[in-house]
């Protein structure tokens, strides 16, 4: 049986704000660094192939790296969210919770 | 790099001559078995990795991309990814061949036609605790993750091993074993017959029923073709007399249909450059006879006999499938005898055959051809 294909990057890939853009095998997909700062990436977001784009990604590692998780449904990947989940039910909460204390502090 | 697919069609009927893997030009180190940082960016969902439902002989299944990085670090206004610290990752639940089944990649389907696998097999090996031995081609580890003291209420070590995998995720069934004079090994037999108690509710004080110093293990786990035999299980580690598991050393796919249908001796198939005849049909085999229409080159071979004692290890059985299947000397096509098709393989004096062409084969690992500033390599 055949359960799961990679395609891994061969060379290491190493990007800064002038060589900004890693494009992914055939084209499927970019990751492009928006703005680094030293020892942390401030913005970074990954395009698929018609263009369209996750956002800012550099939220959860507070910038210190670009490890990254797309897509729930593939089981490799849900495989490494289940080791995470319970981190991200808590942080999804604080967050809810400092978006009500903005729109209460915008409703005074 | 965006490849048209015309010239990629030619690049993948070269990378089909290619029997034997090739080795990968420069091998730095690499993030294999290395997981994304708890921290790590997640999209849930994304419209450019996809869900596909698909359609075989035998079921509907859903095919799913995804997208991992690991290992990545920011210093001194760069971010670096190590090799293979970035992969796009396509699941296939357990996806064989003969059975129409198909793979996704980068947004395509692929007919699965062919696979090889192998089995890698350890001896004699001590595993500490918490830490793995390499096996096979050394890009996989057995790892004696956990070491549990006093499970069954007493100090004695119960050892839990896992296959850590190239993507950084785990097989999906652990290997618990335990062997100590305190526990009596099931391995023995001692169990197979069940006890000679009664249904019922006993207690400890009930003549000849002190449960509470009768505790069982195993010192042999097993799934499937896997197994694990520990010979000795501490607090510090294990020693594994044995242990096994396979691999896949080879996929062939194909992008193009296959020309399919109920052939009736005499009748034929064309595609790719090939033509296949049923030159005969019994009633659990096929001749069949494959032609190269360029060379004029021909291959026969009588396909079955479909009995129940030959699709037993269906479609897995590499060496009987063969039974199933002919190819030309360059495995540029390949003929099967459709053995899960809904109408069954041979009705009413016809057979169901697919000629599959335009072949091309994926090692483990592999250069992908169409952007080789990637590997492919089966996780399995």
């Amino acid at each position: 049986m055949f359960i799961e294909g990679m395609l891994e990057n061969d060379q290491p890939i190493v990007l800064d704000a002038a060589n900004n853009v890693f494009v992914g095998p055939n084209g499927y997909f970019k990751l492009v660094i928006d703005k680094i700062d030293n020892d942390k990436v401030l913005a970074w977001h990954v395009e698929d192939a018609a263009g369209n784009s996750t956002g800012n990604l550099a939220a959860r590692a507070k910038g210190k790296h670009v490890d990254l998780l797309i897509n729930k449904n593939n089981r490799t990947v849900s495989h490494f969210m289940g080791r995470i989940n319970l981190a991200l039910v808590s942080e999804l909460q604080a967050q809810v919770k400092a978006l009500q204390a903005q729109q209460g502090q915008a409703a005074k | 790099m965006r490849m048209r697919w015309t010239s990629l069609s030619a690049g993948l009927a070269l990378w089909g001559l290619l029997t034997v893997p090739i080795c990968l030009a420069a091998d730095p180190p690499r993030a294999l078995m290395v997981s994304p940082a708890k921290d790590c960016a997640v999209v849930a969902d994304f419209a450019g990795f996809k869900d596909v439902k698909t359609d075989s002989h035998l079921r509907k299944i859903t095919l799913n991309e995804g997208l991992v990085i690991r290992g990545s670090k920011v210093e001194n206004g760069k971010v670096v990814i190590p090799a293979s610290g970035l992969y796009y990752t396509t699941r296939t639940p357990k996806s064989g061949v003969l059975q129409g089944d198909k793979v996704l990649i980068l947004g395509k389907l692929y007919h699965f036609v062919d696979q090889a696998s192998q089995l890698d097999v350890i001896k004699d090996v001590w595993v500490k605790k918490e830490a793995g031995v390499p096996f096979g081609d050394g890009t996989k580890k057995l790892e004696l993750s956990t070491m549990e003291m006093g499970a069954n209420g007493f100090p004695v070590p119960n050892a839990t091993f896992k296959i850590l995998k190239q993507s950084g995720n785990y097989y999906g069934v652990t290997f618990p074993v335990a062997k100590s004079d305190l526990l009596i090994d099931i391995t023995s037999g001692v169990l197979n017959q069940g006890t000679k108690r009664d249904p019922g509710t006993y207690h400890p004080s009930d003549p000849g029923q002190d449960f509470e110093t009768e505790f069982y293990a195993s010192s042999v786990a097993v799934s499937g073709q896997t197994y694990l035999v520990a010979s000795q299980v501490t607090p510090e580690g294990a020693q594994v007399r044995e242990f096994a598991t396979g691999a896949a050393r080879y996929i062939v796919l194909t992008e193009k249909d296959p020309a399919a249908g109920y052939l009736a001796p005499g009748e034929k198939l064309s595609g790719g450059g090939f033509t296949v005849e049923a030159t005969e049909v019994g009633p659990d085999y096929a001749q069949v006879k494959l032609t190269c229409d360029q060379s004029g080159q021909s291959w026969t071979k009588r396909l079955g006999p479909i009995t129940a004692e030959s699709i037993k290890y269906m479609p897995v059985d590499e060496q009987t499938r063969e039974r199933f299947v002919l190819r030309d000397a360059q495995s540029r096509a390949l003929v099967q005898i459709n053995l899960y098709q809904a109408d069954g393989p041979i009705k009413q004096g016809k057979v169901s055959l697919s000629l599959y062409h335009d072949l091309f084969s994926l090692g483990n690992p592999c250069p992908w051809e169409p952007d080789r500033r990637f590997v492919f390599r089966p996780d399995t």
